[in-house]
C-alpha cells in the first residue's frame, strides 16, 4: 500500500509537471524567442497599433451590446423561466460548441452581399461584410454565451425572497432588475463580462470569414498574429502575441482582485454559482 | 367592513391542494399548522407573489385578486406589507437603505425617504442600526428592521411569515411585545404564521389551524382548547392558556393571574407573561391531593368532550382549566359534568411564553 501511494503522489507530481510545462513553456517561449526590446520595438508598428485599437473597439462595443441585450433576458430566463426558456438558453450556448468558421459562414449567409438579407440591406445602403461593423457582429455571436451564461446561473441563483420582497414594498419589475436583481448577482455578471471579453478579444475564425482581415478596419490581433506570421514578421508576429498574452493575463487578474474587493463587502466568499465556469479555474 | 379581508384560495401543490377560505376583521389572526401546511403559500398568494389557481383576495374593499374576474393586481400595487421569515433583507445596503427601499420605489425623494425610514426605525428602537449591513445583525435586529421596512409605507394589510421562530426565548419576548405595540398602532388587520402555536398566544386575538391546505378549526384562543375540533387539533393547539405578573425568586417563579390565582413555575420569566398548561399535564382527582402539589384550581366539571379515544374535561374553576384524560379513567373517577374536582400540575408543566406588555 505504501509503495501505491509513493507511486500515486510520484505520478501526479510528474503530470502536475507535465501540465504546467505543455502550457507554461510555449507561452513563455513567446517572450523569450527574441530579445525584449525587439518585442517593444516592433509594438510600435503601424500593423500592432492599429490591429490594437481595432480590436479594442471592437471587442468593447460587443461587450456593451451583449450587456445590454443579454442581462434582462438572462434575468428573465434565471428568475422566472418560461415554457420555451430551455430552448432558448440552447439557442444561446449554441455558439460555445459551434466552430467559429461555422459562425462566420452563417453570418456571412445571413447578412453577406448574396445573402437572405443582403438584397434589402443593400437597398437602405447598409453594406455590412468586411465592416467594421461585421467584426463587432462576429464576436458578439462568439462571446455572447459566455456572458449570458453566467448571468443566468447568477440570477438563478438569488433568492427569490428578496426579490418577493421588492416587489412587495413597491417596486415594479424594472426596479427590481435595476436595484435588487443586478447589484446581487454582479459577482457572476463580472465574471460573464470578463470572459465575454477575453473570448471576443481572441476571436480569429468567424472575424476572418465575415469582415476579413483589413489593417486598420478590420484586422484584430489575433488576424494580425496570424497575417504577420503568414507572411514571415515572425518578430511582429510574437509580439503582438505577447501583447495578448499579457492583456488576456491581466484580464483574469484585474477580474479576481474586482471579484475579491466587492464580495468582501457583503462578507461572502467569491463563489460562481455551481454548473458555470470558474475564471480561476 | 372597511377593514375586513376575505381571502378565498384553490391551489394545487406538490402534495395536496390548499383550500381556504378565511374572513377576518381589525385584528391579528395567527394561521398555525405544523411545516408544510400551506400557510406560506397562503400569504405569498395574499401579496400577490404566487398566482392561485382560482381565488379571490379581498383587504379593506378592495380586491386584489378574482381569477373569476380577471383582476390580479401586481405585487407592487397591492399595498401588503410582507414580513419575511428572515427577513429577506436586502444584503447589500445599508439598514437605511432597506427601510427607504418602499418609499424611494413610490417616487419618493432620497432625502425624504430617509428622514421616514430614519423615523420608522426609532419607533422601532432601532436607530442606532441604520448605517448597519444586514449581513452583521442578529436575529432579533433583522425582524425588527424587516418590520420597519414593511410598516413604513403604510400597507393595508400585514403579513408576517414565522415572525419568531428561531429566536432565542428572551428575544422572543422583545420580538413580540415590539411587534403586538407597533400592529396595535397600525389598527390595519394582520395575518401571521407560525408553526408554534405557543409563539402566538401573545399575539393573535384569534386562531385559525391549518393542516394539509385546509384550515380544520377557526376560533379564538379559549374554543380551541375547551372544544377541539378534532385530534389533530388537540394535539397541536388545545392548550391553556393565561395571562398574568411574573416575579422571579428564590429559584421559582410565581405568576400572579389577572383571576385571583397563583401559579409556580420553573421557567424563569420577569413582568407581564402568557401561562401555558398542556391539558395532558393537568391531574384531575376527587379529593385534594396529600402532597404538596404546586399548582392547584378546583371547581365542578362544566363538560367533557371527547377527542379520539380521550376527553377533555372543561373544569369550572377560578379561571377555568381544560385537562385531558383516557376514557378509561374518565369512566373510572366518575368524571361527569357538575362533579367537584381538583386539577393539580406540576411547577414544570407552567411554562411561560411572552406577550405584548400593555
Amino acid at each position: 500500500m505504501r509503495t501505491g501511494d509513493r507511486l500515486m503522489a510520484l505520478g501526479t507530481g510528474v503530470a502536475t509537471a507535465v501540465i504546467v510545462g505543455f502550457i507554461g513553456f510555449p507561452l513563455l517561449a513567446i517572450f523569450l524567442k527574441v530579445p525584449v526590446g525587439t518585442l517593444f520595438a516592433q509594438l510600435h508598428s503601424r500593423v500592432a497599433i492599429d490591429a490594437l485599437e481595432v480590436s479594442l473597439r471592437t471587442s468593447s462595443i460587443a461587450l456593451g451590446l451583449i450587456v445590454v441585450i443579454g442581462m434582462p433576458v438572462a434575468y428573465r430566463v434565471g428568475t422566472r423561466p418560461f415554457r420555451g426558456s430551455a430552448a432558448l438558453t440552447t439557442l444561446i450556448e449554441l455558439p460555445l460548441v459551434l466552430p467559429p468558421a461555422v459562425a462566420g459562414i452563417a453570418l456571412f449567409a445571413a447578412f453577406g452581399r448574396f445573402g437572405l438579407l443582403g438584397g434589402p440591406l443593400r437597398a437602405l445602403g447598409i453594406e455590412i461584410p468586411f465592416t467594421q461593423t461585421a467584426v463587432v457582429m462576429a464576436l458578439a455571436f462568439v462571446s455572447m454565451p459566455f456572458f449570458v451564461r453566467q448571468a443566468i446561473a447568477g440570477f438563478a441563483s438569488l433568492d427569490p425572497q428578496l426579490i418577493g420582497a421588492s416587489r412587495t414594498l413597491g417596486a415594479g419589475e424594472a426596479r427590481t432588475f435595476l436595484r435588487v436583481g443586478v447589484p446581487l448577482a454582479r459577482a457572476s455578471l463580472t465574471a460573464g463580462a470578463i470572459l465575454s471579453f477575453a473570448r471576443a478579444l481572441g476571436e480569429f475564425g468567424a472575424t476572418i470569414m465575415f469582415a476579413g482581415s483589413l489593417q486598420g478596419s478590420t484586422q484584430t490581433l489575433p488576424l494580425a498574429v496570424y497575417g504577420q506570421f503568414s507572411s514571415g514578421n515572425v518578430d511582429t508576429a510574437l509580439a503582438i502575441a505577447a501583447l495578448l498574452v499579457a492583456v488576456s493575463v491581466g484580464l483574469f487578474a484585474g477580474g479576481r482582485v474586482l471579484l475579491r474587493a466587492r464580495a468582501g463587502e457583503n462578507g461572502a466568499l467569491w463563489a460562481i454559482p455551481s454548473g458555470s465556469r470558474s475564471v480561476t479555474a | 367592513m372597511g377593514h375586513s379581508v376575505r381571502i378565498e384560495i384553490r391551489h394545487r401543490l406538490s402534495a395536496f391542494e390548499l383550500d381556504v377560505r378565511l374572513e377576518t376583521s381589525r385584528e391579528t389572526l395567527a394561521l398555525v399548522g405544523p411545516s408544510g401546511a400551506g400557510k406560506s403559500s397562503l400569504l405569498r398568494v395574499v401579496a400577490g407573489l404566487l398566482r392561485p389557481n382560482s381565488g379571490r383576495v379581498e383587504v379593506c374593499g378592495r380586491v386584489l385578486l378574482d381569477t373569476a374576474n380577471g383582476i390580479d393586481v401586481p405585487a407592487n400595487e397591492r399595498r401588503v406589507g410582507l414580513v419575511f421569515q428572515d427577513g429577506a433583507l436586502f444584503p447589500h445596503m445599508s439598514v437605511l437603505g432597506n427601510v427607504a427601499f418602499g418609499l424611494r420605489a413610490r417616487g419618493m425623494s432620497k432625502a425624504d425617504a430617509e428622514a421616514s425610514a430614519r423615523d420608522a426605525l426609532e419607533r422601532l428602537d432601532a436607530g442606532g442600526l441604520a448605517a448597519a449591513r444586514p449581513p452583521k445583525l442578529s436575529g432579533g435586529e433583522r425582524r425588527r428592521v424587516a418590520l420597519a421596512r414593511a410598516v413604513v409605507t403604510d400597507p393595508e394589510i400585514l403579513l408576517l411569515d414565522e415572525p419568531l421562530t428561531s429566536l432565542d426565548t428572551v428575544t422572543k419576548g422583545q420580538v413580540a411585545s415590539d411587534l403586538a405595540r407597533r400592529v396595535d398602532e397600525l389598527r390595519i388587520p394582520c395575518l401571521l404564521v407560525s408553526h408554534d402555536f405557543e409563539d402566538v398566544l401573545g399575539l393573535a386575538t384569534s386562531v385559525a389551524v391549518m393542516e394539509r391546505g385546509r384550515i380544520v378549526q377557526q376560533g379564538v384562543i379559549d374554543d380551541l382548547v375547551r372544544a377541539p375540533a378534532s385530534p389533530f387539533v388537540a394535539a397541536f393547539a388545545g392548550v391553556n392558556f393565561f395571562q398574568g405578573t411574573a416575579r422571579h425568586r428564590g429559584g421559582i417563579t410565581e405568576i400572579l393571574g389577572r383571576e385571583p390565582a397563583t401559579f409556580v413555575s420553573t421557567d424563569v420569566a420577569e413582568g407581564p407573561v402568557g401561562v401555558v398548561i398542556h391539558p395532558w399535564d393537568v391531574v384531575l382527582t376527587t379529593s385534594r391531593p396529600s402532597g404538596s402539589a404546586q399548582n392547584l384550581l378546583e371547581g365542578p366539571i362544566e363538560r367533557v368532550v371527547p377527542v379520539g379515544n380521550r376527553a377533555r374535561v372543561v373544569v369550572a374553576s377560578r379561571p377555568a382549566v381544560v385537562a385531558e384524560v383516557t376514557r378509561e379513567s374518565l369512566d373510572r373517577m366518575g368524571l361527569a359534568p357538575g362533579v367537584n374536582v381538583v386539577a393539580t400540575w406540576k411547577a414544570t408543566g407552567t411554562r411561560l411564553v411572552p406577550v405584548a406588555g400593555s
